[in-house]
């Protein structure tokens, strides 16, 4: 995956040191015209070319001078991604780092990840003006995580510096969470993610168009490309998610052998497929799932009083920590991709096996 | 139609007996400290509303799990007895196997309770506490609805579709305090749960990630 900053970001920029470990996969905007210092070496420049004007580029979205001058150097851009199709960019409160962002969203082969920060409260009205306009479509991308600068009581007393580094301090803990979580989404493509703070996870909201806001940061409207009053609307049929869990796996085995039980207790002709799906599991998947419509549509031919729905035994258990958790504890896998926030379920591992296995289920997998 | 917080599939035994969907809607009376889904108070953002012949749709993937395990909807929130009719014309709908469950404070008017009697398999209520000085400071309001509501309920249900949780909440009852809960409803021969909230000390997270 290749990694885009802008040399002149406030948070994300060359001189960030979370880029060394990807430093071969970074690319470094810059607006500068300058010998490299020794730390720009082991990046990839690209030297956007300016004019020399007078006064300030007044406008800072998509007519200003400097993204004119970088959409000169898309193909150069495009050489040196070459043959990644997954592309973060990182930007933050400062406008022009999401040019490149917005270059690459009309790039259709490019699977886009965007990481933006909204403008302090206190900025000009035109700072923030200019940035709602350029995150106002958010078309072509596949993850976008959104992060406001939270100013807490000990920052009050803070210079800007010292509030930055306080800032630097967080990410470094998050970054290889967000790159790893990113990883996980190379294999599904048709997925939309979006990064809920609360979750501290992806949030997967598998529709086609458009993002809903989903955190609980106040005001931060990010329109998508369903216009509804700026708000994006989700497909309701996609509102159903699994929620990956240590146990998804055994559960996927367990529901896989109990259809094969349902057909076969009813003479319906059936044949489930593995399906080769690497990550954290939620115990079915797109593939288990039409199996499961298949056999419901097959029993709805068989008069109701002749279906047969062998025993499936789950136990109910006395889970501490219900639905009042106040924080869930850390899940084994470190990578969770999930669903719509709603209750967070146990983690049923922690507990034992939940789930009993009937004697009928009980055979071995290559029967 | 009513607008719903989250559908969840696949829960095995934490919402009732087997398989469940536990379906999530918005809005509750209660404001408690250390509710896990405060978002619920928040469906100002939310444009989606379900029909319940949309919700059956959609959760109708699982039916065969649910008629094999004893298992089908739980519905919560937020709090679910703040859309009664909903789940009324839902549980009308909904094929008969299915376990249709609550999970709620019962702190609503009783006219939103009786409706569902007949239909709802289990009643999972989370009594907080039976003090009403605690109750009130951990949720903001008194709990004489939810005791009201508990004694009618008792009276129309059998045991076995009843189930009370009692958390110990740190910072708001102590352990003499759930004893003295559970000894309120002792003649209410029934399941009793008590169990603890997963405290995690954020001043600690915080030093972990120099933001202390």
């Amino acid at each position: 995956m290749k990694i885009i900053v802008s040399e002149d970001g406030h948070l994300w920029n060359d001189k960030n040191p979370i880029l060394e470990q990807y430093a071969e996969d970074v690319i470094v905007i810059s607006y500068y015209m300058r010998e490299p210092y020794e730390h720009e070496k082991k990046y990839k420049y690209i030297d956007v070319k300016i004019p020399a004007m007078l006064g300030m580029d007044e406008n800072g979205a998509l007519t200003s001078i400097r993204y004119r001058c970088l959409n000169n150097h898309i193909e150069e851009l495009l050489e040196i991604i070459d043959w990644d199709s997954e592309v973060l960019v990182l930007s933050d409160n400062e406008s022009s780092t999401l040019y490149p962002y917005k270059l690459l969203q009309t790039i259709d082969d490019i699977r886009l990840h965007l990481w933006t920060v909204k403008p302090f409260p206190f900025e000009s009205r035109k700072r923030i003006s200019v940035y709602n306009e350029l995150v106002a479509d958010l078309s072509n991308t596949v993850s976008v995580l959104a992060m406001r600068f939270e100013i807490l009581e000990k920052h009050r007393n803070m210079k800007m510096g010292q509030f930055f580094e306080d800032i630097q301090k967080q990410i470094e803990e998050l970054f290889p969470q967000i790159y790893a979580q990113i990883r996980c989404m190379y294999d599904h493509y048709d997925r939309k993610y979006f990064f809920d703070f609360n979750e501290g996870a992806y949030i997967d909201t598998n529709f086609e168009k458009g993002f809903i806001q989903i955190d609980n940061y106040d005001g931060f409207d990010l329109l998508g490309d369903i216009d509804d009053e700026g708000l994006a609307v989700m497909e309701k049929e996609n509102q159903m998610f699994i929620t990956p869990r240590s146990d998804g796996k055994e559960l996927c085995n367990v529901l896989k052998k109990a259809r094969n039980e349902l057909a076969k207790a009813n003479g319906i002709e059936f044949h489930t497929e593995e399906y080769p799906f690497d990550g954290a599991c939620g115990g079915t998947c797109p593939k288990c799932d039409e199996e499961s419509r298949y056999l419901i549509s097959e029993l709805e031919k068989i008069r109701a009083e002749d279906r047969v729905y062998p025993q499936l035994e789950i136990e109910e258990r006395f889970v501490s920590g219900h639905d009042n958790e106040l924080q869930t504890e850390v899940e084994d896998e470190p990578f969770r991709l999930m669903g719509v926030p709603g209750p967070m379920p146990t983690n049923d591992s922690k507990n034992g096996k939940s789930i009993k296995i009937p004697d009928f289920l009980r055979r071995d997998s290559d029967e | 139609m009513s607008k719903i917080m989250g559908i969840s599939r696949l829960r095995t035994g934490t919402d009732g007996k087997g398989i469940t969907t536990l379906v999530t809607f918005y809005n509750c009376p209660l404001k408690c400290k250390y509710c896990i889904n405060n978002k619920c108070h928040d469906d100002e953002w939310v444009l989606t509303d379900y029909t319940p012949k949309e919700l059956l749709n959609l959760v109708m993937v699982d039916d065969s799990y649910f008629k094999m395990s004893g298992g089908g909807i739980t519905f919560g929130g937020g709090e679910p007895l703040l859309q009664t009719e909903f789940i009324e014309e839902f549980v009308r709908i909904a094929p008969t196997e299915w376990n249709i469950r609550i999970e709620t404070s019962l702190n609503v008017k009783w006219n939103a309770i009786e409706p569902l009697i007949p239909n709802i398999s289990q009643w999972i209520i989370d009594i907080k506490d039976m003090n009403d000085d605690i109750y009130k400071e951990y949720t903001g309001i008194s709990n004489a609805s939810m005791k009201s509501n508990l004694k009618k309920l008792v009276k129309l249900i059998s045991p076995e579709r009843l189930h009370l949780r009692f958390p110990n909440i740190p910072g708001y009852n102590s352990s003499e305090d759930v004893e003295k809960s559970l000894d309120e409803v002792k003649h209410i021969d029934c399941k009793k749960e008590v169990f603890d909230y997963i405290f995690v000390d954020t001043d600690a997270e915080c030093r972990k990630i120099g933001w202390l």
